[in-house]
Protein backbone atom coordinates (compact mmCIF):
# COMPACT_ATOMS: atom_id res chain seq x y z
CA UNK A 1 0.00 0.00 0.00
CA UNK A 2 2.43 2.00 1.01
CA UNK A 3 4.86 1.35 -1.72
CA UNK A 4 1.75 2.20 -4.35
CA UNK A 5 1.77 5.44 -3.03
CA UNK A 6 5.63 6.39 -3.55
CA UNK A 7 5.89 4.72 -6.53
CA UNK A 8 2.67 7.19 -7.87
CA UNK A 9 4.05 10.19 -6.17
CA UNK A 10 7.66 9.19 -8.23
CA UNK A 11 5.19 9.05 -11.54
CA UNK A 12 3.65 12.31 -10.54
CA UNK A 13 6.88 14.44 -9.57
CA UNK A 14 8.91 12.71 -13.04
CA UNK A 15 5.87 14.51 -15.18
CA UNK A 16 6.04 17.72 -13.27
CA UNK A 17 9.73 17.92 -13.21
CA UNK A 18 10.35 16.62 -16.73
CA UNK A 19 7.41 18.92 -17.90
CA UNK A 20 8.92 21.95 -16.47
CA UNK A 21 12.16 20.91 -18.12
CA UNK A 22 10.80 20.66 -21.91
CA UNK A 23 9.09 24.10 -20.80
CA UNK A 24 12.75 25.97 -20.03
CA UNK A 25 13.49 24.42 -23.57
CA UNK A 26 10.51 25.77 -25.32
CA UNK A 27 11.05 29.60 -23.59
CA UNK A 28 14.51 29.15 -24.65
CA UNK A 29 13.12 28.52 -28.48
CA UNK A 30 10.37 30.73 -28.83
CA UNK A 31 11.15 34.21 -26.14
CA UNK A 32 15.27 33.99 -26.97
CA UNK A 33 14.48 32.64 -30.38
CA UNK A 34 17.24 30.32 -30.44
CA UNK A 35 17.40 27.12 -33.08
CA UNK A 36 16.39 23.32 -31.43
CA UNK A 37 20.60 22.80 -31.69
CA UNK A 38 21.23 25.52 -29.44
CA UNK A 39 18.53 25.26 -27.15
CA UNK A 40 19.64 21.30 -26.66
CA UNK A 41 23.53 22.28 -26.21
CA UNK A 42 22.40 25.22 -24.05
CA UNK A 43 20.59 22.66 -21.37
CA UNK A 44 23.30 19.73 -21.65
CA UNK A 45 26.02 22.16 -20.49
CA UNK A 46 23.41 23.29 -17.43
CA UNK A 47 23.16 19.52 -16.99
CA UNK A 48 27.03 19.20 -16.54
CA UNK A 49 27.37 22.49 -14.41
CA UNK A 50 24.52 21.74 -12.15
CA UNK A 51 26.29 18.27 -11.58
CA UNK A 52 29.47 20.66 -10.83
CA UNK A 53 27.43 22.76 -8.40
CA UNK A 54 26.35 19.01 -6.84
CA UNK A 55 22.66 19.70 -7.47
CA UNK A 56 21.61 17.52 -10.30
CA UNK A 57 21.81 13.96 -8.30
CA UNK A 58 19.04 15.43 -5.41
CA UNK A 59 16.89 16.41 -8.43
CA UNK A 60 17.06 12.80 -10.06
CA UNK A 61 16.56 11.24 -6.49
CA UNK A 62 13.06 13.24 -6.62
CA UNK A 63 12.57 13.12 -9.87
CA UNK A 64 13.71 10.32 -10.94
CA UNK A 65 12.67 9.56 -14.75
CA UNK A 66 11.71 13.29 -15.11
CA UNK A 67 15.50 14.19 -14.50
CA UNK A 68 17.16 11.44 -15.88
CA UNK A 69 15.25 11.57 -19.22
CA UNK A 70 15.93 15.09 -20.58
CA UNK A 71 18.84 15.55 -22.08
CA UNK A 72 20.32 17.77 -19.13
CA UNK A 73 20.71 13.98 -17.46
CA UNK A 74 23.71 13.88 -20.64
CA UNK A 75 25.84 16.89 -19.09
CA UNK A 76 25.37 15.35 -15.71
CA UNK A 77 26.19 11.77 -16.65
CA UNK A 78 29.59 12.87 -18.13
CA UNK A 79 30.45 14.93 -15.28
CA UNK A 80 29.76 11.96 -12.99
CA UNK A 81 31.42 9.33 -14.65
CA UNK A 82 34.48 11.94 -15.35
CA UNK A 83 34.71 12.48 -11.49
CA UNK A 84 33.92 8.98 -9.92
CA UNK A 85 37.32 8.22 -12.93
CA UNK A 86 38.99 11.73 -11.31
CA UNK A 87 38.58 10.06 -7.61
CA UNK A 88 39.93 6.57 -8.15
CA UNK A 89 42.43 7.50 -10.99
CA UNK A 90 43.47 10.93 -10.25
CA UNK A 91 43.70 14.34 -13.35
CA UNK A 92 43.76 11.45 -15.90
CA UNK A 93 40.17 9.76 -15.25
CA UNK A 94 38.74 12.91 -15.83
CA UNK A 95 39.33 12.20 -19.42
CA UNK A 96 39.13 8.91 -19.11
CA UNK A 97 35.58 8.22 -17.25
CA UNK A 98 33.85 10.86 -18.82
CA UNK A 99 31.67 8.21 -21.22
CA UNK A 100 31.69 5.58 -18.08
CA UNK A 101 28.09 6.73 -17.04
CA UNK A 102 26.92 7.69 -20.17
CA UNK A 103 27.47 5.04 -23.37
CA UNK A 104 23.74 3.87 -23.34
CA UNK A 105 22.12 6.87 -24.62
CA UNK A 106 24.86 7.38 -27.43
CA UNK A 107 25.66 3.54 -27.98
CA UNK A 108 21.72 2.90 -28.42
CA UNK A 109 21.43 5.65 -30.79
CA UNK A 110 24.37 5.05 -33.08
CA UNK A 111 23.18 1.20 -32.75
CA UNK A 112 19.25 2.18 -33.64
CA UNK A 113 20.28 4.94 -35.90
CA UNK A 114 22.02 2.25 -38.00
CA UNK A 115 19.39 -0.08 -37.67
CA UNK A 116 17.03 2.33 -38.31
CA UNK A 117 18.30 3.52 -41.66
CA UNK A 118 18.54 0.11 -42.83
CA UNK A 119 15.11 -0.85 -42.04
CA UNK A 120 13.21 2.45 -43.10
CA UNK A 121 12.80 4.59 -45.94
CA UNK A 122 13.06 8.12 -45.91
CA UNK A 123 9.81 9.55 -46.46
CA UNK A 124 9.13 12.82 -48.86
CA UNK B 1 10.20 46.84 -37.88
CA UNK B 2 12.23 49.34 -37.03
CA UNK B 3 10.89 52.91 -36.81
CA UNK B 4 12.93 55.10 -38.90
CA UNK B 5 12.70 52.21 -41.41
CA UNK B 6 8.70 52.65 -41.28
CA UNK B 7 9.03 56.51 -42.56
CA UNK B 8 10.53 55.46 -45.77
CA UNK B 9 7.56 53.48 -46.96
CA UNK B 10 4.45 54.69 -48.87
CA UNK B 11 1.33 55.11 -47.61
CA UNK B 12 -0.07 51.85 -48.90
CA UNK B 13 3.20 49.73 -47.64
CA UNK B 14 2.83 51.13 -44.31
CA UNK B 15 -0.68 50.36 -44.69
CA UNK B 16 -0.12 46.98 -45.37
CA UNK B 17 2.76 46.62 -42.74
CA UNK B 18 0.06 47.19 -40.32
CA UNK B 19 -1.83 44.38 -41.76
CA UNK B 20 0.54 41.83 -42.34
CA UNK B 21 1.82 42.27 -38.38
CA UNK B 22 -2.37 41.94 -37.22
CA UNK B 23 -2.23 39.01 -39.34
CA UNK B 24 1.23 37.62 -38.29
CA UNK B 25 1.23 34.24 -36.33
CA UNK B 26 2.54 35.27 -33.03
CA UNK B 27 4.36 32.66 -31.21
CA UNK B 28 1.64 31.58 -29.03
CA UNK B 29 4.39 30.96 -26.33
CA UNK B 30 1.84 29.58 -23.48
CA UNK B 31 0.10 27.42 -25.43
CA UNK B 32 3.58 25.83 -26.85
CA UNK B 33 4.96 26.00 -23.36
CA UNK B 34 1.43 23.90 -22.24
CA UNK B 35 2.20 21.33 -24.54
CA UNK B 36 5.94 21.08 -24.29
CA UNK B 37 5.09 20.51 -20.43
CA UNK B 38 2.56 18.14 -20.88
CA UNK B 39 4.23 16.25 -24.08
CA UNK B 40 7.55 15.85 -22.18
CA UNK B 41 6.19 15.67 -18.85
CA UNK B 42 4.32 12.32 -20.40
CA UNK B 43 7.73 11.13 -22.25
CA UNK B 44 9.24 11.28 -18.74
CA UNK B 45 6.22 9.39 -17.35
CA UNK B 46 7.13 6.68 -19.84
CA UNK B 47 10.10 6.42 -18.62
CA UNK B 48 9.64 5.91 -15.37
CA UNK B 49 7.18 3.30 -16.21
CA UNK B 50 10.14 1.65 -18.26
CA UNK B 51 12.62 2.01 -15.38
CA UNK B 52 9.74 0.51 -12.88
CA UNK B 53 9.34 -2.37 -15.29
CA UNK B 54 13.22 -3.35 -15.39
CA UNK B 55 13.11 -2.60 -11.50
CA UNK B 56 10.09 -4.92 -10.97
CA UNK B 57 11.19 -7.94 -13.79
CA UNK B 58 14.93 -7.65 -13.50
CA UNK B 59 17.19 -6.87 -10.86
CA UNK B 60 18.02 -3.73 -11.44
CA UNK B 61 18.18 -0.65 -8.95
CA UNK B 62 17.20 2.72 -8.96
CA UNK B 63 20.24 3.61 -9.70
CA UNK B 64 20.87 0.97 -12.43
CA UNK B 65 17.91 0.97 -14.38
CA UNK B 66 18.95 4.23 -15.88
CA UNK B 67 20.67 3.10 -18.79
CA UNK B 68 18.18 0.18 -19.71
CA UNK B 69 15.72 2.82 -19.98
CA UNK B 70 17.39 5.32 -22.41
CA UNK B 71 18.22 2.91 -24.51
CA UNK B 72 14.62 1.22 -24.60
CA UNK B 73 13.45 5.06 -24.70
CA UNK B 74 15.90 5.66 -28.09
CA UNK B 75 14.53 2.25 -29.32
CA UNK B 76 10.89 3.35 -29.17
CA UNK B 77 12.02 6.82 -30.79
CA UNK B 78 13.70 4.70 -33.44
CA UNK B 79 10.21 3.18 -34.33
CA UNK B 80 8.00 6.02 -34.33
CA UNK B 81 10.89 8.24 -36.20
CA UNK B 82 10.94 5.40 -38.74
CA UNK B 83 7.04 4.99 -38.99
CA UNK B 84 7.15 9.07 -39.03
CA UNK B 85 4.97 9.26 -35.45
CA UNK B 86 7.85 11.04 -33.85
CA UNK B 87 7.70 14.45 -36.66
CA UNK B 88 3.98 14.82 -35.94
CA UNK B 89 4.14 14.57 -32.42
CA UNK B 90 6.98 17.45 -32.85
CA UNK B 91 4.94 19.83 -34.51
CA UNK B 92 3.10 20.51 -32.18
CA UNK B 93 4.90 19.51 -28.67
CA UNK B 94 7.81 21.33 -30.11
CA UNK B 95 10.86 21.30 -26.98
CA UNK B 96 8.60 18.67 -25.43
CA UNK B 97 9.53 16.06 -27.77
CA UNK B 98 13.01 17.48 -28.37
CA UNK B 99 14.33 18.10 -24.69
CA UNK B 100 14.07 14.63 -23.50
CA UNK B 101 16.62 11.54 -24.87
CA UNK B 102 13.85 10.47 -27.25
CA UNK B 103 14.61 13.71 -28.99
CA UNK B 104 18.53 13.26 -29.45
CA UNK B 105 17.78 9.54 -30.40
CA UNK B 106 15.50 11.07 -33.33
CA UNK B 107 18.07 13.68 -34.30
CA UNK B 108 20.26 11.02 -34.84
CA UNK B 109 18.26 8.74 -36.45
CA UNK B 110 16.09 11.03 -38.85
CA UNK B 111 19.32 11.89 -39.80
CA UNK B 112 20.49 8.52 -40.70
CA UNK B 113 17.27 7.65 -42.19
CA UNK B 114 17.77 10.78 -44.36
CA UNK B 115 20.80 10.32 -45.75
CA UNK B 116 20.27 6.95 -46.40
CA UNK B 117 20.68 7.15 -50.30
CA UNK B 118 23.79 8.56 -50.43
CA UNK B 119 25.44 5.36 -49.52
CA UNK B 120 25.93 3.73 -45.82
CA UNK B 121 29.57 4.58 -45.51
CA UNK B 122 29.18 8.03 -47.16
CA UNK B 123 26.09 8.83 -46.31
CA UNK B 124 24.41 7.48 -43.18
CA UNK B 125 27.95 6.71 -41.15
CA UNK B 126 29.04 10.74 -42.02
CA UNK B 127 25.97 12.17 -41.55
CA UNK B 128 24.41 10.65 -38.85
CA UNK B 129 25.39 13.24 -35.89
CA UNK B 130 24.98 16.28 -38.35
CA UNK B 131 22.70 17.23 -35.56
CA UNK B 132 23.60 15.69 -32.77
CA UNK B 133 27.40 16.08 -32.77
CA UNK B 134 26.86 19.25 -31.05
CA UNK B 135 25.41 18.19 -28.21
CA UNK B 136 27.90 15.81 -27.76
CA UNK B 137 30.72 18.16 -28.69
CA UNK B 138 29.70 21.04 -26.06
CA UNK B 139 28.13 18.44 -23.45
CA UNK B 140 32.06 16.80 -23.46
CA UNK B 141 33.48 19.70 -23.40
CA UNK B 142 31.78 21.19 -20.70
CA UNK B 143 31.84 18.31 -18.36
CA UNK B 144 36.09 17.73 -18.82
CA UNK B 145 36.18 21.95 -18.07
CA UNK B 146 33.78 21.37 -14.99
CA UNK B 147 35.30 18.01 -13.81
CA UNK B 148 38.70 19.33 -14.30
CA UNK B 149 37.56 22.32 -12.23
CA UNK B 150 36.46 20.64 -9.39
CA UNK B 151 39.09 17.27 -9.50
CA UNK B 152 41.64 20.71 -9.29
CA UNK B 153 39.92 22.23 -6.68
CA UNK B 154 38.98 19.19 -4.33
CA UNK B 155 42.53 17.27 -4.60
CA UNK B 156 45.26 20.24 -4.77
CA UNK B 157 43.04 23.18 -3.62
CA UNK B 158 41.70 21.10 -0.42
CA UNK B 159 45.50 20.70 0.67
CA UNK C 1 40.53 4.82 -48.51
CA UNK C 2 38.17 6.76 -46.72
CA UNK C 3 35.50 4.25 -46.90
CA UNK C 4 36.81 1.45 -45.00
CA UNK C 5 38.32 4.11 -42.64
CA UNK C 6 34.56 5.37 -41.70
CA UNK C 7 33.15 1.48 -41.79
CA UNK C 8 35.88 0.54 -39.22
CA UNK C 9 35.08 3.18 -36.85
CA UNK C 10 31.36 3.11 -36.99
CA UNK C 11 31.55 -1.22 -36.28
CA UNK C 12 34.28 -0.42 -33.52
CA UNK C 13 31.76 2.65 -31.79
CA UNK C 14 28.95 -0.46 -32.23
CA UNK C 15 31.06 -3.09 -30.88
CA UNK C 16 32.76 -1.41 -28.01
CA UNK C 17 29.36 0.20 -26.93
CA UNK C 18 27.56 -3.53 -26.89
CA UNK C 19 30.69 -4.84 -25.48
CA UNK C 20 31.37 -2.52 -22.43
CA UNK C 21 27.38 -3.13 -20.74
CA UNK C 22 28.37 -6.77 -21.06
CA UNK C 23 31.79 -6.52 -19.31
CA UNK C 24 30.28 -4.47 -16.55
CA UNK C 25 27.57 -7.02 -16.10
CA UNK C 26 29.95 -10.44 -16.23
CA UNK C 27 32.23 -8.36 -13.43
CA UNK C 28 29.37 -8.05 -10.88
CA UNK C 29 28.19 -11.45 -11.57
CA UNK C 30 31.34 -12.55 -10.10
CA UNK C 31 32.03 -9.68 -7.37
CA UNK C 32 34.08 -10.32 -4.91
CA UNK C 33 31.01 -10.08 -2.06
CA UNK C 34 29.61 -13.39 -3.69
CA UNK C 35 32.06 -15.55 -3.03
CA UNK C 36 32.10 -14.34 0.76
CA UNK C 37 28.90 -15.43 0.95
CA UNK C 38 29.26 -19.23 0.25
CA UNK C 39 32.54 -19.84 2.28
CA UNK C 40 31.40 -17.18 5.44
CA UNK C 41 28.46 -19.13 6.67
CA UNK C 42 28.24 -21.92 8.74
CA UNK C 43 25.09 -23.19 10.08
CA UNK C 44 25.58 -22.16 13.36
CA UNK C 45 22.10 -22.82 14.96
CA UNK C 46 18.87 -23.96 13.48
CA UNK C 47 16.67 -21.00 14.93
CA UNK C 48 17.15 -17.89 13.08
CA UNK C 49 16.73 -15.11 15.53
CA UNK C 50 15.59 -11.67 14.08
CA UNK C 51 16.09 -10.12 17.29
CA UNK C 52 18.73 -7.44 15.70
CA UNK C 53 16.22 -6.77 12.85
CA UNK C 54 13.47 -6.20 14.80
CA UNK C 55 15.41 -3.58 16.85
CA UNK C 56 16.94 -1.93 13.52
CA UNK C 57 13.07 -1.97 12.35
CA UNK C 58 11.63 -0.72 15.84
CA UNK C 59 14.64 2.29 16.00
CA UNK C 60 13.99 3.27 12.30
CA UNK C 61 10.25 3.64 12.42
CA UNK C 62 10.57 6.75 14.79
CA UNK C 63 12.95 8.64 12.20
CA UNK C 64 10.15 11.46 10.71
CA UNK C 65 12.43 11.07 7.48
CA UNK C 66 11.81 6.83 7.00
CA UNK C 67 8.39 5.65 5.98
CA UNK C 68 8.50 1.88 6.03
CA UNK C 69 11.09 -0.33 6.72
CA UNK C 70 11.86 -3.99 6.73
CA UNK C 71 14.90 -5.75 7.92
CA UNK C 72 16.40 -9.46 7.79
CA UNK C 73 19.72 -10.61 9.72
CA UNK C 74 21.84 -13.53 9.46
CA UNK C 75 25.04 -14.37 11.50
CA UNK C 76 26.84 -11.51 11.54
CA UNK C 77 24.66 -9.72 8.00
CA UNK C 78 22.14 -6.99 8.57
CA UNK C 79 20.20 -6.23 6.23
CA UNK C 80 17.85 -2.98 6.71
CA UNK C 81 15.81 -1.64 3.67
CA UNK C 82 13.67 1.92 3.91
CA UNK C 83 11.78 4.09 1.63
CA UNK C 84 12.03 7.67 2.05
CA UNK C 85 8.50 10.05 1.94
CA UNK C 86 8.51 11.37 -1.23
CA UNK C 87 9.07 15.02 -0.49
CA UNK C 88 12.15 14.24 1.92
CA UNK C 89 14.03 12.47 -1.31
CA UNK C 90 16.04 15.69 -2.01
CA UNK C 91 17.81 14.92 0.73
CA UNK C 92 18.43 11.29 0.38
CA UNK C 93 22.31 11.01 0.20
CA UNK C 94 22.38 12.30 3.50
CA UNK C 95 19.46 10.48 5.20
CA UNK C 96 20.99 7.46 4.02
CA UNK C 97 24.55 8.37 5.20
CA UNK C 98 22.78 8.99 8.83
CA UNK C 99 21.39 6.17 9.06
CA UNK C 100 24.03 4.13 8.27
CA UNK C 101 26.32 5.60 10.72
CA UNK C 102 23.59 5.16 13.50
CA UNK C 103 23.04 1.20 12.58
CA UNK C 104 26.41 0.56 12.30
CA UNK C 105 26.59 2.27 16.04
CA UNK C 106 24.10 0.61 17.09
CA UNK C 107 24.87 -2.80 16.23
CA UNK C 108 28.72 -3.04 16.13
CA UNK C 109 29.61 -6.54 15.67
CA UNK C 110 27.42 -6.79 12.26
CA UNK C 111 28.15 -6.51 8.79
CA UNK C 112 25.55 -3.79 8.21
CA UNK C 113 23.85 -2.84 4.64
CA UNK C 114 21.24 -0.29 5.12
CA UNK C 115 19.64 0.83 1.53
CA UNK C 116 16.69 3.47 0.84
CA UNK C 117 16.47 1.80 -2.92
CA UNK C 118 12.94 0.27 -4.00
CA UNK C 119 14.08 -2.36 -5.63
CA UNK C 120 16.41 -3.42 -2.28
CA UNK C 121 13.23 -2.74 -0.45
CA UNK C 122 10.90 -4.81 -2.40
CA UNK C 123 13.79 -7.46 -2.35
CA UNK C 124 13.83 -7.54 1.20
CA UNK C 125 10.08 -7.65 1.83
CA UNK C 126 10.28 -10.33 -0.28
CA UNK C 127 13.01 -12.64 1.41
CA UNK C 128 10.97 -11.86 5.11
CA UNK C 129 7.74 -13.16 3.30
CA UNK C 130 10.08 -16.06 2.14
CA UNK C 131 11.29 -16.53 5.62
CA UNK C 132 7.93 -16.48 7.28
CA UNK C 133 6.54 -19.95 4.67
CA UNK C 134 9.39 -22.16 4.93
CA UNK C 135 11.95 -22.53 7.46
CA UNK C 136 15.68 -21.17 6.17
CA UNK C 137 19.06 -22.42 6.84
CA UNK C 138 21.43 -19.83 8.16
CA UNK C 139 23.34 -20.71 5.08
CA UNK C 140 20.93 -20.29 2.09
CA UNK C 141 19.81 -17.08 4.40
CA UNK C 142 23.24 -15.82 4.26
CA UNK C 143 23.52 -16.09 0.67
CA UNK C 144 20.58 -14.61 -0.11
CA UNK C 145 21.41 -11.72 1.41
CA UNK C 146 24.56 -10.96 -0.07
CA UNK C 147 23.27 -11.44 -3.41
CA UNK C 148 20.76 -8.13 -2.36
CA UNK C 149 23.56 -6.83 -0.78
CA UNK C 150 25.99 -7.14 -4.08
CA UNK C 151 22.73 -5.63 -5.99
CA UNK C 152 22.86 -2.41 -3.76
CA UNK C 153 26.43 -1.53 -4.40
CA UNK C 154 26.06 -1.73 -7.82
CA UNK C 155 27.09 1.46 -9.98
CA UNK C 156 26.12 3.03 -13.43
Amino acid sequence: MEVRRSVLAMFFWAFVVGGLICVIGQLLMDVFKLTPAHTLTILVVAGAILNGLGLYEPLIDFAGAGATIPITSFGNALVHGAMQEAEKHGIVGVLTGMFEVTSAGISAAIVFGFIGALLFRPKG
Amino acid sequence: MANEKRKKLTPVQQEYHLFEKERETKRPIVRNCACAFLVGGTICAIGQAISYFYMYFFDFTEQTAGNPTVATMVFLSMILTGLGVYDRIAQFAGAGSAVPVTGFGNAVISAAIEHRTEGFVLGVGSNMFKLAGSVILFGTFAAFVIALVKTVATQWGGL
Amino acid sequence: MKRWWLAAVAVWLAASGCAKEETEQKQSLQGADWMRAQTFGTAKGAVLDQGPAERAVASLRQRDDVREVVAVNSGERLLVAYQIPHLKRWKRKKIEKEIAERLRAMFPGYDVVSSSDLKIFWKTKDLKTKMEKKRWDERDLQREIGRIEKLSKEQT
